[in-house]
């Protein structure tokens, strides 16, 4: 881990700032709409110290302005309700922050996937959702690209026996009056199955994922 | 109505005026919705006139930012980047909005500008008549005679604006049912990367500014920044980082075909609304599929970015369903965002809180994304404040050895950093809380002068 010795800017003079006036609504209106500090992306950077002191007083002026001025919140009372039910709903206690950390500090750090991993098998579900339950034009290529999908073995040898075994059963399991009258899903079950026989035949097992 | 609330009146207004812009490219002519947000833009106009005793209202665009009485408005400056498009390619330095100025001149300016083929209106020696032949006798423009004399704005603010526009125009052709602007968005997102490596707070500091729009744009700009700065801490190439950024950018594209009665609905949503609202992932992976070049990863997380790992959620699949990788790192990312967003209606939460909320669901989220977003982003990200044990206040200015072990530099404190709860730093002391950002500013001034 790389460590800040000291802080990289000068230090800022012990007077407060002088602009005492709060500043114009229009920064007023920009409330910041996210409680990210904004150097998450800049860890190191040299502007961080100043940034964020700006930004902490004119946050500060901007709430006693709006206190003075009386919010004018045509929704106040629709917003306190909702608001009511959304601080239980994420009530935090600090058993629970606890916990993640215990958590996070027990857990291995495992490396996630690779990003390119599953596209391809989420690209098959999502092909077969969209050619059974889609509509118009996107329906259309969906099935096209479906169809194509069916009869490229090797495409579906690539795919891996979980995700055919997945695909093959959830086919299976549809209601038949439902979305298992859909013909492109009962040709792509009857791929996946014969997909999974010839991989099974074949001396190249198939991955199994873990 | 003091100054400060009549400066608000003018941000509205210009919001107002991107609105119009908005309508007339989404809705039919004579929509009502349209009509009574043209009205009371008009309204806004006349109490800010009433209320600071003048004769008009004055726009000046300069350097890709709105200003009023020489004060710019960020956050109208972001996300009206449309409307200061077309100007720039007008050439108009300025409006003036006089006293009298009808929802009806609204209208029609914002035709005008929409018009390509009436950009020699704009021309300075056709502009007067131009404008009073269309019926704005109570607004007036002034225009640069050269075309181009603006210097390119070659910052953050170009850059954020760059990224809400793509966001912005892609919502809106896929609305209309247009054809997307993909080029773009992988510009904007190369641009986004470019920042990442050079200046990156800067493109954050903007991207929490309020996005209450049509669009939630700002919730898509910093669901990708987030995505993309926790692809580029794993270690991912520049080609797949431009992927998980488009893809992320482009998640929440299926809201384009939700109404905005029931996107922006305050309070509990009804079965009916509900059904609707989880529609978008579909219409999301509906309307990428129809796309020309539209890379399948895009597809993929724009249908299952509400899916859990084992495939909980929505929509409901007609299989069960398997999020790749990628719609596992913009989930993370996604509800992350929503939970430490800040909105008029709920509190925010502090990053920690969100990510111990996200753990109490934790069968909801790839565990192995949500570690690497903490050891990228963490829990106590650098630069919040927080609250020791001991009382005293601090700021987070590095990543520690453990998630909850931040370094950090006292209030009122030695300048040097130190480790919380690390023999011979800060020994015996822990983070008691994070602070949420209206705390800080207390702690911010303190910290300075300490």
């Amino acid at each position: 881990m790389e460590r800040p010795s000291r802080w990289s800017t000068p230090r800022p003079p012990a007077t407060p700032r002088t602009r005492l006036v709060p500043p114009p609504d229009g920064f007023a209106a920009g409330e910041q709409a996210s409680s990210l500090p904004t150097s998450t992306f800049g860890a190191r950077d040299p502007e961080v110290e100043r940034g964020l002191s700006e930004a902490a007083g004119d946050v500060l002026l901007r709430f006693l302005a709006r206190e003075a001025a009386g919010q004018d919140d045509e929704s106040a009372t629709q917003s306190a309700t909702s608001g009511r039910r959304e601080d239980a709903r994420n009530a935090v206690g600090q058993d629970e922050l606890t916990a993640l950390f215990e958590h996070l500090h027990a857990a291995p750090a495992e490396p996630p996937d690779d990003l390119s991993a599953d596209l391809e098998a989420e690209r098959a579900f999502v092909l077969a959702d969209v050619a059974a339950a889609g509509d118009g034009l996107a329906r259309q290529i969906a099935s096209r690209e479906l169809q194509a999908f069916s009869t490229d073995p090797l495409r579906l040898v690539d795919l891996g026996r979980e995700v055919l075994v997945r695909l093959a059963d959830g086919i299976d399991t549809l209601p038949p009056a439902g979305f298992g009258s859909c013909a492109l899903l009962r040709v792509l079950r009857i791929a996946a199955r014969r997909a999974l026989a010839e991989a099974t035949r074949s001396p190249a097992p198939l991955e199994v994922r873990e | 109505m003091n100054h400060h609330a009549s400066h608000a009146d003018a941000a509205r207004f210009v919001r107002g005026l991107d609105e119009a812009l908005l309508d007339l490219e989404l809705l039919p002519p004579g929509d009502p919705e349209a009509e009574a947000r043209r009205d009371a833009t008009v309204a806004v106009l006349s109490r800010y006139i009433e209320a600071r005793g003048v004769l008009e209202l004055e726009l000046h665009f300069a350097a890709g930012l709105v200003k009023v009485d020489g004060e710019p408005l960020i956050e109208q400056s972001l996300r009206g980047s449309r409307l200061l498009g077309r100007l720039r390619a007008r050439n108009v330095r300025s409006l003036r909005f006089e006293r009298g100025t009808t929802a009806r001149e609204l209208r029609t300016l914002a035709e005008l500008l929409l018009d390509e083929r009436q950009v020699d209106a704009f021309s300075p020696a056709n502009l007067g008549a131009a404008f009073l032949r269309l019926g704005l006798t109570h607004v007036s423009a002034r225009c640069e005679r050269r075309p181009g004399v603006e210097s390119p704005r070659p910052d953050a603010v170009r850059g954020y604006q760059q990224l809400a526009a793509v966001v912005q125009d892609n919502h809106i052709a896929a609305a209309r049912g247009d054809e997307l602007e993909l080029a773009d968005t992988s510009g904007a997102v190369e641009g986004a990367m470019r920042w990442m490596a050079t200046r990156p707070s800067d493109l954050l500091a903007l991207a929490s500014y309020e996005d209450v729009d049509r669009f939630t744009v700002g919730h898509s700009v910093r669901v990708a920044l987030l995505a993309m700065l926790v692809a580029r801490s794993v270690g991912v190439d520049d080609e797949m980082l431009r992927l998980v950024g488009s893809a992320a950018l482009l998640h929440d594209i299926g809201k384009s075909k939700v109404p905005s009665s029931i996107l922006f609905k305050r309070g509990r949503l009804d079965d009916d609304e509900w059904r609707a609202m989880s529609e978008h992932t579909r219409h999301g992976a509906e309307i990428l599929l129809a796309q020309k070049g539209v890379h399948p990863s895009a597809v993929g997380v724009a249908f299952s970015h509400h899916l859990s790992p084992a495939g909980a959620g929505y929509p409901n699949a007609v299989l069960p369903f398997m999020p790749s990788s990628m719609s596992r790192l913009v989930r993370v990312c996604d509800v992350f965002e929503a939970l430490t967003a800040m909105r008029p209606y709920k509190p925010e939460l502090t990053p920690a809180e969100a990510l111990a909320i996200m753990h109490r669901n934790r069968a909801d989220f790839d565990q192995r994304w949500l570690h690497a977003f903490v050891a990228a982003i963490g829990a106590y990200p650098v630069g919040s404040f927080v609250e020791l044990t001991d009382g005293r206040f601090a700021m987070v200015v590095a990543h520690g050895p453990r998630a909850n072990r931040p370094v950090v530099r006292v209030v009122g404190g030695e300048l040097s950093d130190a480790v919380v709860g690390v023999p011979g730093e800060l020994e015996d002391v822990g983070v008691l809380r994070g602070l949420r950002r209206s705390e800080s500013v207390v702690a911010g001034p303190r910290l300075l002068v300490g």
